[in-house]
């Protein structure tokens, strides 16, 4: 019957690992917003689906090979992703940082073109009163 | 800006012969084909403008997650240099949560995210600007928590990037004024966490000494057993119960028995009685019974703490005000911070923008919006050298003024200085359950005595065991747990309904009302001329320009709402102007003879659709019909419903800051009876309301602006309309959808209804009391029959509250 001691002691460990993994949903703020990370579950898989779907090729194949790629793709979507090339696609990943660059100045143009300002369309990013 | 129509009005004759395509980013209907990008429309330039920079970034799987609630097309104002106050270092301090080296974090409150797509977008702007390192969103609380590398990009950029997807950011002087705390559950979280934990493991090593018969158990299990139970309640009596004390001593100390009294002593007589048998052996305690006890408690008080994030029940005039203007000075125009401005100071206010004080104007043409004030959205001119009170917002140019009066003693934000708004006013009102324990911990301790007296002379070795077996079963758990479980499930059914109270307490407050004190504008009224619409072959420049001229004239109701709705300030002047109350208006403009009013009258044709909701006013030009406007209601739907069902229970009460020419129409819906004021300034309204609970009536204001605001404080309760919850209310303690004020009567009954459950559920706690009391004072409460006794007495509370409460309201169809 000692082993009981021992069986009583076990259950104990396994019943605060429990409090402790409680304790520590709580202090990483799980309980604090309770609908947030239902939708952006969601979104995770999507996204990467997506992903799967497009960029293997993508990267597997040489530019020339993209752009039909891109093409079908745009007419199979009712959404379109039309006038763009891949180069862009990968820049989601944050893979070429001199393709940021490029986008960049194409999002400025954009936001140009609506009358809005971002610092960083003007002054090339960076406000030197905030550093 | 563009004016767009919402997209579920599609009865709309233009829209049907025109067939105008929907725009592809936010959903309204377009003006036109003008604006595309290959086979996708867009109703104005920002919603294009937004769609690039998405597809451009590859995000357009925005599109596809919510395809019913499309994006917000960005305001648009023309003016670049919205945010420049946010190059301010004390600004960019006070807004930040976090700097170390060049990563900054900050929060932002986003009223216009409201849906799952918005929620990805929002994660992904670091794809739009890589300086941007994360974001994160809290959708309850609609905010968006972001943080970047300020030497790639700057907070005003953040801010800007923001906007120019649609998503701007509110930031109000009184997120600057006073760093946002909130109110967090983790303490509460953790006590729960710990009381559940021990209270299972102490059940399982209670049962061996409940099952085994006496004797049969090895003395080392028990040994054992009984001190791990100890050991185990030792956190659960000094970390999860704590606060049951502090709360108890806190009423005592203010000579209040509060209900957190008799739980204490409960708790002190269960927890001491307990380590007492165990110490000395006599039995396995009640260690069991006290753990579940603290457990079910505590989960009562989390369902009681139920709170609507997004919705801010605090908001004084700080929250609508920018936080700094443009000030002209001699070396030019800066941004000077709201708390620096000055009497004198020279202010420029750009569309959209609030004038922060009182001003007179100086130069420009100024259209001011009091909506935020008055709840009225029809704009109101200003000539040169008008006075413009504080909260009006200007529409239209950039305007220059003069301030006259420091931001605090202008006319809209003076209310704030009354008193009311710096003492509670809550706590004239205890709730019942304090009420009730009063008497309930008086009549406990007369029978705790009664009975240790009587075993005095009978048995005194039984003495302390009867009496803190009586203060253990009288422990009012079924009693604490009535109120927070009936109260939280209605707070909950209101919430479906959207009604959003501040707290439990509201409701209990609201079932004791006895006036009902209404503001006009805004709250019985609908508001806006936004809402008119003109059916039928779309109006000229030159005929608009005619029909404005003689709708002039008028002065009824509905001649001022098409007035108001119709763009433009150019009129003519009218020549044989006749106005037949009840039946329309003539008169020539420029030769031309004109009719606006009833079918009847304009069109010689009694026998036109009319829509519900609304009335039509019909225009013939020259003699021939043209169309007619459909101009909303002026009271909202279901007033007079609303009006019947209240009235028998009610003193009802109408306060209304407009002039009395409604008075008459007023009263034939409120009838003869109801006392109107009309007239009435902001401290007016708060004075009138502090004289009716000073003659002793409890009082729930309805108001929506912020002029109601010291009368929705002042008031037991104030509930403020919001056309859109998602918008800024006034300081108040429920906030009701505009859509469901004919739902108000219902849930007002329902309040008293769930009081009457509480009350039915204190009897059930009280027949439990009377059987654990027999068993207590005859000696014979065995750790068992309190371990049994006391989870099921507070089970059956919960059940009992939360499924009558969710039948009532189902019965009176509020679920």
């Amino acid at each position: 019957m000692q082993v009981m001691f021992v069986l009583i002691g076990f259950s104990l460990l396994v019943a605060l690992t429990f409090l402790g993994i409680f304790i520590w949903a709580v202090r990483s703020g799980q309980f604090e917003d309770q609908y947030t990370p239902s939708v952006r579950a969601v979104f995770d898989d999507e996204w990467r689906a997506e992903n799967d779907e497009e960029k293997p090729p993508a990267r597997a194949d040489s530019d020339s090979g993209h752009a039909a790629d891109t093409v079908e793709h745009a007419q199979d979507e009712p959404h379109g992703r039309g006038n763009k090339n891949l180069a862009d696609r990968e820049d989601d990943t944050g893979t070429g940082s001199e393709k940021q660059e490029a986008s960049t100045q194409e999002r400025a143009k954009a936001i140009r073109r609506g009358n809005i300002e971002t610092g960083s369309a003007t002054d090339g990013g960076g406000n030197p009163d905030h550093a | 800006m563009i004016t767009t129509q919402p997209l579920n009005t599609k009865g709309n004759n233009a829209d049907k012969t025109r067939g105008a395509p929907v725009c592809f980013h936010c959903g309204d209907a377009c003006d036109g084909y003008d604006i595309a990008i290959g086979d996708k429309y867009f109703c104005c330039n920002g919603c294009k403008t937004v769609y690039e920079l998405l597809s451009d970034k590859d995000l357009c799987s925005y599109y596809s997650i919510d395809e019913k609630r499309r994006g917000k097309s960005p305001f648009d104002d023309g003016y670049s240099r919205r945010f420049d106050y946010l190059d301010d270092a004390t600004v960019i301090e006070q807004l930040l949560d976090f700097a170390d080296g060049d990563v900054r974090m900050a929060t932002f409150r986003v009223p216009s995210m409201h849906c799952s797509s918005c929620i990805w977008l929002l994660e992904r702007l670091g794809t739009l600007h890589p300086g941007v390192i994360a974001s994160r969103v809290h959708f309850p609380r609609k905010e968006v928590t972001v943080t970047w590398n300020a030497t790639q990009v700057s907070l005003r950029e953040v801010v800007s990037l923001l906007s120019s997807i649609g998503y701007e950011p509110f930031i109000s002087l009184q997120d600057v004024a006073e760093k946002r705390t909130r109110e967090s559950n983790r303490k509460l979280y953790y006590r729960i966490g710990v009381a559940g934990f021990a209270f299972g493991n102490i059940m399982l090593f209670s049962f061996p000494e409940y099952l085994a018969d006496e004797g049969t158990i090895d003395p080392a299990f028990q040994f054992v057993f009984r001190y791990l139970n100890v050991l185990l309640s030792l956190p659960v009596f000094f970390y999860s119960a704590t606060e049951y004390f502090s709360s108890a001593w806190a009423g005592l100390r203010q000579r209040h028995l509060n209900i957190d009294v008799p739980i204490s002593l409960g708790i002190l007589s269960l927890f001491g009685r307990s380590i007492f048998d165990i110490v000395t052996g006599i039995g396995p305690g009640y260690l069991d019974s006290f753990t579940g006890l603290i457990f079910f408690l505590l989960i009562g008080k989390i369902f009681q703490k139920k709170s609507y994030d997004a919705l801010s029940f605090d908001r004084d005039f700080r929250s609508y005000f920018p936080l700094s203007v443009a000030v002209r000075g001699d070396d030019g125009e800066h941004n000077v911070p709201l708390t620096n401005i000055a009497v004198g100071d020279r202010i420029i206010i750009r569309n959209q923008e609030l004038v922060p004080a009182d001003a007179v104007l100086l130069r420009g043409e100024a259209h001011i919006d009091y909506s935020f004030v008055t709840g009225e959205a029809d704009l109101i001119r200003k000539n040169s050298g008008d006075r413009i009170h504080a909260g009006g917002k200007q529409v239209g140019r950039a305007i220059e003024l003069e301030v006259i009066k420091n931001i605090e003693q202008s006319y809209l934000t003076r209310l704030w200085n009354n008193d009311v708004f710096t003492k509670d006013s809550q706590g004239s009102l205890r709730s019942t359950v304090d009420h009730i324990s009063k008497y309930f911990t008086i009549v406990v301790l007369v029978i705790a005595f009664g009975a240790a007296l009587f075993w005095y002379f009978h048995d005194p070795t039984l003495m302390t065991m009867v009496f803190t077996a009586v203060l253990i079963i009288a422990c009012p758990c079924a009693l604490a747990l009535t109120s927070p479980f009936a109260l939280g499930s209605a707070q909950r059914i209101f919430g479906n309904n959207d009604f959003f109270t501040k707290n439990t307490d509201t409701i209990e407050t609201l079932a004791r009302i006895d006036t009902i004190v209404f503001d006009k504008t805004g709250t019985l009224t609908q508001t806006g001329s936004s809402q008119v619409r003109w059916h039928g072959p779309a109006l000229q420049e030159e005929e608009r320009v005619m029909l404005k001229s003689l709708l002039r004239q008028s002065t009824h109701t509905l001649s001022r709402q098409v007035f108001a709705s119709l763009a433009g300030d150019r009129t003519h002047e009218v020549g044989e102007y006749r106005e037949v109350p009840g039946r329309g208006i003539e008169g020539r403009v420029q030769g031309v003879p004109l009719l606006i009013g009833s079918a009847e009258w304009a069109w010689r044709d009694g026998s036109t659709a009319i829509e519900a909701g609304s009335t039509a006013v019909y225009v013939s030009i020259s003699g021939v019909p043209r169309g007619h406007f459909s101009v909303p209601n002026l009271y909202r739907d279901g007033l007079r419903e609303l009006v019947t069902a209240l009235k028998p229970e009610y003193e009802l009460v109408i306060l209304s800051g407009d002039s009395d020419r409604e008075a008459a129409r007023l009263r034939t819906v409120f009838g003869e009876d109801v006392p109107m004021q009309f007239q009435q300034s902001p401290e007016d309204k708060l004075r009138y309301v502090q004289r009716l609970r000073e003659k002793g009536h409890k009082v729930l204001m309805v108001g929506d602006g912020l002029n109601d605001a010291g009368a929705l404080k002042a008031a037991d309760v104030g509930v403020s309309i919001s056309e859109n919850i998602n918008t800024f209310s006034p300081a108040c303690d429920g906030i009701l959808a505009a859509d469901r004020f004919s739902v108000f009567p219902r849930m007002l009954a329902f309040t008293r209804s769930s009081m009457r459950i509480i009350k039915a559920g204190f009897m059930i706690s009280f027949v439990y009391n009377v059987v654990g009391l027999s068993f207590a004072v005859s000696g014979l409460l065995s750790p068992l029959v309190a371990a049994i006794l006391m989870p099921i007495s507070s089970v059956t509370a919960i059940a009992f509250t939360t499924i009558s409460t969710r039948l009532t309201a189902r019965r009176r169809g509020l679920l």
